[in-house]
């Protein structure tokens, strides 16, 4: 259903963007890399280039405690609710367990931080599943690190696992692509054995945080081989990035044959990034949110690290041109955060010549050790491969196997009547009301082939 | 503003840091590599290790601790400087490491720094033990797996419909989908709007930016179907996308005092927001400050401010905040700052 391939790059598609301003007015702590402010300055971007308008604008709903415990553990959520600059002597212990306090501070309004990234995926989430649009963009969220009930890097909640776990309500296959600096760790975890989602990373690995994603972890139990791992060395250009990126994700593409994306979009792996060594440029970057634009599958797209703001905010203002397929001009347009764009005022960033100890010997064995393991994997997994039972009309993903089993007396939820197109040949009203032809026909014969639809 | 000031780069000075471990209460917001560009001929490679050893090691500290010994092997610096400079204290008991007990850092995954590419033998790491002895590889790490502590709950399809009616975000902005304005209509429309609050002493884009998307005015729009007359006359519009949850809606911009207040507390206390809002501020929510800090660093009195701190060191350093958040709570305001003490309230 989704192997037909890249379609024609320009086709439209439909943009949700998702963002609340309070995100940039959280703040880490003195001398923390990680700074949510990058987020309202890609918003301003976006506003200033006038891409604002080619979207649809949410202010997502916070994510609930209700909402974030679908994954994270309910001790460590209370933990992250009750905790606060001012009281954290008393969670001495949690701190610990938890892993905040070093690199994930207890800073002023962390949990409502939390709410906000996390509530963005959701409702990304949620609108793709239920087809309003094609692509969906969350630069809140993308906190990969954070585990079940551990704070790592930066992150608390992991607003991606969430994400996730809503599109696989709807959809059989979910791949999920990073290509922040880092290894996506937890969401790789938190995948690490269901052959549901596909969990592909690449990024740099040796000697560096957060020391996962070897070439070999390749998943377990049933998830085996659903783990996708591109370990990369210091320096790799736009150029050599492609080169990797294109040929493994057709494969993956192919093989896995997902029905949904979410790629994150971490900007870390930029040239000049404060903690990542690759040499990416904005082109390099944006061009893997182009590759699975060009496919004819939802995508949803969230932000990571980057932690030189205004490179980040430069990166994510492009990719999302990329998703609205509009041509922006390399001179920035003028902002109420203009002059933290110095010295050139422009969009594109250069890359640098440092050494790309990646050569292209490296390059290829990798892509053929990767390309050798998803070779192994069962053509297009699925849950319809499963013992019978109604698990294969369940994942009927259209919904159809829900209206066919459910009790006609009882009203359909509105996520399936939503989606049920009524035939052409249809002349009675349906369910919905506003049907043109419901004035054309007649009443009586319309009233009593309604009465017969509904057996 | 006085705009070629500001203009003039606020990145490429402002930043520079001297070497990489003393943070002058600054946000580096320049590359690395422009920084680098300020020394000649620096060596780029070597500061970016040294950045992400950093970062790694701030990242395991906590976890790592019953191994971190093995780092003075591989690291210029030593383990004692390190935890001087960032005041980490040793936990007595690493409980983690029952979590992390499958953990590939531990010793006994002989690892090789410099082969970790090398993996056409997905065994190599391992097979290669009888090699001469290689200090293991502290960073890595393994996934770990268990249902229950690590792993998320897959939801089966279909299932659990009920279960996903979150509460509706709140519609912004969606053009009209059978008949959309034109970016001819958007652009006059919203060029009327400036005039609008012009006329109303409403702050407006500078000039040449008149047609940036005003998120209020399209938000009208959309309210009004995309009636352009209707949506002018709902004018003044509603702010549908401010902060409410960390600047209150009533709070005023910064007075003149305010703005002294708020420069010596940075002096006084770093970037600890909800420290200045204690102890200097506390009729502002911390939210106000940290927006007004970002807006403030564009302005002239940022650059005056920044002379007079060029190698600026809060009086509090960040890791005894903590220590002094607690200070503060429970005894109102301190009298003496003791910076020398090792903290803190995190290590026991």
């Amino acid at each position: 259903m989704n192997s037909n391939g890249p379609l024609q790059e320009h086709g439209k598609r439909r943009v949700a963007y998702y963002y609340d301003s309070n995100i940039g007015n959280y703040y880490y702590g003195q001398g923390h890399v990680m700074k949510p402010h990058r987020i309202r300055m890609t918003h301003h971007l976006v506003l200033n280039y006038g891409l604002y308008r080619s979207m649809e604008i949410f202010r997502p709903f916070p994510a609930t405690f209700e909402d974030m415990t679908r994954f994270h553990s309910e001790e460590y959520m209370l933990f992250l609710k009750s905790a606060n600059p001012d009281n954290l002597k008393s969670f001495n212990k949690q701190m610990l367990k938890f892993n905040v306090g070093e690199d994930c501070p207890l800073f002023d309004g962390l949990y409502e931080f939390c709410q906000l990234s996390s509530g963005g995926s959701l409702a990304a989430a949620t609108k793709l599943n239920k087809q309003k649009v094609d692509i969906a963009i969350n630069w809140m969220g993308g906190l990969h690190h954070a585990k079940k009930s551990e704070a790592s890097g930066f992150c608390y909640t992991n607003d991606i696992v969430l994400g996730i776990l809503e599109l696989l309500k709807y959809h059989k296959r979910v791949l999920y692509v990073d290509i922040d600096v880092h290894h996506g760790d937890g969401v790789e975890e938190a995948f690490y054995t269901t052959d549901r989602v596909m969990t592909v990373s690449f990024h740099k690995y040796g000697d560096f945080f957060p020391g996962t994603g070897d070439l070999k972890d390749i998943g377990a139990g049933k998830g085996k081989l659903y783990s996708v791992n591109v370990p990369l060395r210091d320096g790799i250009t736009d150029s050599s990035y492609q080169s990797i990126f294109k040929p493994i994700m057709t494969k993956v593409m192919e093989r896995f044959d997902p029905s949904a994306v979410v790629l994150q979009c971490g900007a870390d792996s930029l040239n000049g990034d404060r903690l990542g060594p690759f040499n990416l440029t904005l082109k390099g970057h944006g061009e893997c949110a182009r590759f699975f634009r060009s496919y004819n599958v939802p995508l949803m797209m969230v932000g990571g690290g980057g932690y030189t703001p205004r490179n980040v905010a430069r990166c994510w203002t492009y990719e999302t041109s990329i998703a609205v397929d509009r041509e922006v001009a390399n001179e920035l347009p003028y902002n109420d955060y203009f002059e933290y764009f110095g010295p050139n005022y422009r969009l594109h960033i250069e890359q640098s010549n440092a050494n790309n100890e990646n050569n292209p010997e490296l390059l290829t064995k990798l892509q053929a050790d990767v390309i050798a393991n998803l070779e192994k994997l069962t053509f297009v997994p699925s849950v319809q491969m499963r013992p019978i039972e109604d698990d294969a009309l369940r994942s009927m993903n259209d919904g159809s196997a829900l209206a066919d089993m459910a009790d006609p007396d009882r009203r359909l939820p509105s996520e399936v009547t939503d989606q049920m197109i009524q035939d052409e040949g249809d002349f009675y009203d349906g369910e919905r009301e506003g049907d043109d032809r419901r004035n054309e026909s007649d009443g009586k014969r319309a009233a009593q082939m309604d009465s017969e639809g509904a057996k | 503003m006085d705009e070629d000031a500001s203009r003039s780069s606020l990145t490429d000075e402002e930043d520079y840091v001297d070497d990489n471990d003393n943070d002058n209460g600054e946000d580096y917001e320049a590359t690395i590599e422009e920084e680098e560009l300020l020394d000649d001929d620096g060596d780029y490679a070597d500061e970016l290790k040294g950045w992400n050893f950093f970062a790694f090691l701030l990242s395991f500290t906590c976890i790592t601790f019953c191994i971190t010994s093995d780092l003075e092997d591989e690291g210029e610096m030593t383990i004692e400087e390190l935890q001087r400079k960032y005041g980490y204290n040793p936990p007595g008991n690493a409980e983690e490491t029952a979590d992390d007990g499958n953990s590939a850092g531990d010793s006994s995954s002989a690892a090789h720094e410099h082969s970790i590419l090398d993996l056409g033998n997905s065994q190599s790491g391992y097979e290669d033990d009888d090699d001469d002895y290689a200090p293991p590889d502290p960073w890595k790490r393994t996934i770990r797996v268990d249902p229950v502590l690590f792993q998320a709950d897959v939801p089966d399809i279909g299932k659990s419909q009920a279960t996903d009616a979150r509460e509706d975000d709140v519609v912004l902005w969606v053009s009209d989908n059978t008949n959309p304005p034109s970016d001819e209509v958007l652009n006059s429309y919203l060029k009327d709007i400036v005039e609008l609050r012009k006329t109303h002493d409403q702050s407006v884009p500078p000039a040449g930016c008149e047609s940036r998307d005003d998120e209020d005015a399209l938000c009208a729009l959309y309210r009004n179907n995309f009636d352009t007359e209707k949506a002018k006359e709902s004018f003044p519009f509603p702010h549908i996308n401010a902060p409410f949850r960390t600047v209150r809606p009533d709070a005023l911009g910064f007075s003149e005092e305010e703005s002294k207040i708020f420069e010596e507390s940075l002096q006084m206390y770093g970037k600890d927001f909800a420290l200045i809002g204690k102890m200097r501020m506390p009729y502002r929510k911390v939210g106000e400050l940290i927006e007004y800090y970002y807006q403030w660093k564009l302005t002239p009195s940022y650059r005056v401010w920044r002379e007079a701190h060029p190698q600026h060191v809060p009086v509090v350093q960040p890791h005894l905040s903590a220590a002094w958040h607690q200070q503060a709570a429970d005894n109102g305001p301190f009298t003496e700052p003791s910076t020398s003490e090792g903290p803190s309230t995190l290590s026991n």
